[in-house]
């Protein structure tokens, strides 16, 4: 199953006003995983899943994902990307279904009827609990709600590889409950999930592989276990060992 | 902490944003400041020229240059009351740090009162950098003394802090009574409103009458007409007043209106601070809690989606669906019928009684008609990329080609312009009574020119954008806005420029060989071009690269 990558990541560089943002990143992501990158904030995280989202150019490097290259004007990957972005601004003044309508407008969902994606949206509205506001202007809903209808418009259109920065942010208990045992149900389902985080906790739950990014850097990546053999810890060392001692040196 | 303190911290985070600035922000910061400066002397030259021709009229002269002032002193009272209203809201209520403040050992009215002095100095500046040149060359003109000249400005300080107040007060009245958006549509929907009836009713007045002296039976009346809008009682008439007290050196008269002034400023903050301590916590709690809807009954089984097969029009119906929902938007559409009315009113009164004028004239309209579309580009196109900026990711990360997207604003804003465009060149054209040439000139050239505008703007909005805007009056004067401005009216000066000959020719009745009207034609198509391509080839650029 995991012979070929589905996500390269290749000598990536960006500057912001002559500020090196990103350093030579470099990772693959196979079919089936749940890639954790992990790092502090202002690592490079939101800037490398902008790139691989096709939002931004890199000045170096490149992403491929199912071996053509991501890039802003590349339509058909976008369109098997589902793209959560860390500080998700939507419409304010559209309602949530006709938010959801436009998303599902714009892409393609992988769905065989419409009844099936009538279905799917009643199933997500009650997953997410948004069936009362779901009609509402959506300046009118709370952070949380506003997180819970942009993962309900992902998970509608079924993706082949879904990119989530920060997913967990504003979400009550049952959601966060919910989102994990559903990423895990996509990945068994060959989805490819690349999640963006600085929540340990998460990625100890739901990691396959993970990079530790650093100051625009991959410092080491591999499974938990490979991580642990690399740098000589002790086995059953917890995530947030293996994280702090990453960085311990880069201090 | 204290107010003293908060006055710090805000004064701290205005110099900080100078000292780590970067290298391109120090540029356009000099360049604002040079552009700044040249309007101010402009100003104040174009404002002595004008009092010092004004005040050679004879009779009227000293009469007409001091209703002139009230009347420019009363147009910003009034339009200070409903910008300081409206910037009031955004600072005093929806501020970001607000929440952040209250959860500090620091009083309401602390809070307050450093609230109150930005949105004194947000709403002010401006009709202080426009008043001060004007103000200063009549000082000159009429040998003020220097003390005298300062009387003049604390007048008007103390009548700006006299309309902030006021602005203040209904802002607090209205936020303890009506959930935050409601209150900025309804004082949204009023300025405008107040605005274009202002304006308009001021055009109708026809004040080029005074200045023609075959008219002269009518000044008597006129002048009594005049002194009606000036509005005696207000503030701003008693500011008047003290400007013609010191002309007429007759110190009563300044006291007496400067004591008035001063006690009813002294009066209005007084119960501005009033309404603060006993209504403004409420009042920002109130605007927290409106939120809250009443639950609906459950309907999602019957849910289903009326999904937009056609991927432009998903994209044209959501722009419209966000244009209409958004009431500062579309309200603004008031004023651009009013400018019409009054433009279109302003032409039928000029003197064209011969052929050549109407013909020259209506070229010149040419230019004046660009100007206003740039100010419509301005107000409508240039500032949708910063109003989007945030919400771009959905776009830019969506299967959609860029271009699509890119051209997909300008597909929705282009047949507005160029509606304004035609009905402008046309109805004037009417009214000047011009030949069909110049119809079918005036059609192409706008046409052309609204297009070439109009994708302009949109780009120069891209290669500027501005997403951190606490009012769309802030996109509109920052950096980018000023260089929409300035590159338009280069291109508007170019363009008419490059048919001045062949016109000029054919007013005088001299024919003009094929090969000129050739050269100017290109002539006219490249500055097109070079607009048109160097503004979208470099916000596309940026719209690829950076953007979002």
């Amino acid at each position: 199953m995991q012979n070929l990558p589905v996500v390269e990541v290749k000598n990536l560089y960006k500057s912001y006003n002559s500020k090196q943002v990103l350093k030579g990143i470099e990772f693959e992501v196979y079919r089936g995983e749940i890639f954790v990158l992990l790092g502090p904030n202002g690592a490079g995280k939101t800037t490398t899943v902008k790139i691989l989202s096709g939002i931004l150019k890199p000045d170096k490097g490149e992403v491929k994902i199912f071996s053509k290259t991501v890039s802003p004007e590349n339509v058909e990957v976008k369109n098997i990307i589902g793209y959560l972005p860390d500080e998700p601004y939507i419409y304010t003044k559209l309602t949530g279904r006709e938010f959801i309508e436009f998303i599902c407008s714009v892409y393609k969902t992988q769905v065989s009827s419409k009844e099936e994606l009538d279905n799917k949206y009643n199933f997500y509205l009650t997953q997410f609990e948004l069936e009362d506001v779901i009609d509402d202007i959506i300046e009118t809903y709370s952070k949380g709600m506003k997180q819970k209808l942009l993962l309900m418009s992902i998970f509608l259109r079924n993706p082949e590889i879904y990119i989530l920065d920060e997913p967990l942010v504003g979400l009550d208990p049952k959601s966060i409950s919910f989102f994990k045992q559903h990423v895990i149900n996509l990945a068994e389902q060959a989805k490819t999930i690349i999640l963006c985080t600085h929540l340990l906790d998460l990625a100890e739950v739901l990691a396959t592989r993970l990079s530790i990014i650093y100051n625009g850097r991959i410092l080491v990546s591999g499974s938990k276990e490979e991580i642990i053999n690399m740098l000589n810890l002790p086995k059953g060392s917890t995530l947030e060992n293996v994280y702090l001692e990453t960085i311990k040196n880069e201090f | 902490m204290s107010f003293k303190q908060l006055v710090s911290i805000n004064i701290k985070i205005i110099k900080n944003s100078i000292k780590f600035s970067s290298k391109i922000e120090k540029i356009r910061g000099i360049f604002i400041i040079t552009v700044g400066t040249i309007f101010v002397i402009g100003s104040y030259l174009i404002s002595h020229y004008v009092v010092m021709y004004i005040s050679t009229l004879p009779v009227i002269g000293s009469l007409f240059l001091l209703r002139i002032t009230a009347l420019a002193v009363l147009i910003s009272f009034t339009m200070l009351i409903f910008s300081s209203l409206i910037i009031s809201l955004s600072t005093i209520y929806n501020s970001k740090d607000i929440e952040f403040l209250i959860s500090m050992p620091i009083s309401i009215l602390e809070i307050f009162l450093t609230k109150f002095c930005s949105t004194f100095v947000q709403s002010s500046w401006m009709l202080m950098t426009i008043l001060l040149p004007f103000i200063l060359a009549f000082s000159i003109s009429k040998n003020f003394y220097f003390s005298s000249f300062c009387i003049v400005i604390i007048s008007i300080l103390i009548m700006f802090l006299i309309s902030v107040c006021c602005g203040i007060i209904i802002s607090i009245l209205l936020s303890y009574f009506f959930p935050t958006q409601k209150l900025k549509d309804i004082a949204v929907i009023s300025i405008i409103l107040l605005t274009t009836a202002v304006y308009t009713a001021l055009r109708f007045v026809q004040p080029e009458k005074l200045l023609n002296p075959d008219k002269f039976d009518e000044l008597v009346e006129y002048l009594d007409f005049m002194s009606k809008p000036v509005a005696r009682g207000l503030p701003s008439w008693w500011v008047a007043e003290i400007i013609r007290g010191i002309m007429v050196t007759q110190p009563d008269i300044v006291v007496k209106n400067f004591v008035m002034l001063f006690i009813l400023a002294v009066v209005l903050f007084l119960t501005v601070i009033f309404l603060a301590k006993n209504l403004y916590y409420s009042g920002i709690f109130s605007n927290k809690t409106s939120k809250k809807k009443t639950s609906r009954v459950k309907n999602f089984k019957a849910a289903i989606l009326n999904i937009e097969k056609n991927l432009s029009f998903a994209l044209i119906k959501k722009d419209i669906k966000l244009f209409i929902r958004e009431p500062i938007q579309w309200t603004q559409v008031v004023i651009v019928v009013a400018l019409i009315i009054v433009y279109i009113f302003s032409i039928t009164k000029l003197p064209v009684e011969v052929m050549y004028v109407r013909t020259t004239i209506a070229f010149f309209n040419l230019g004046s008609v660009m100007f206003i579309i740039t100010a419509l580009v301005l107000r409508f196109v240039f500032v949708q990329p910063s109003l989007e900026y945030k919400t771009f990711w959905i776009l830019k990360s969506a299967p959609i080609e860029l271009y699509k997207i890119f051209f997909s604003k300008i597909k929705i804003f282009l047949p507005l312009v160029l509606f304004v465009g035609w009905v402008m060149t046309t109805l004037s054209n009417y009214v000047l009574g011009v030949s069909r040439i110049i119809y079918i000139f005036s059609f192409f050239v706008i046409t052309i020119s609204s297009i070439v505008i109009t994708v302009a703007g949109y780009s120069i909005g891209i290669l500027f954008p501005k997403p951190n805007y606490q009012n769309i009056g802030q996109i509109e004067t920052s950096f980018g806005g000023l260089m929409f401005v300035i590159l338009s009216l280069c291109y508007i000066v170019l363009t008419i420029t490059s048919f001045a000959y062949p016109v000029r020719q054919y007013v005088l009745g001299i024919s003009v060989p094929t090969s000129v009207k050739i050269f100017h034609l290109t002539d006219f198509l490249l500055i097109n071009l070079l607009y048109f391509t160097s503004t979208v080839y470099y916000g596309y650029k940026k719209f690829l690269t950076d953007f979002g």
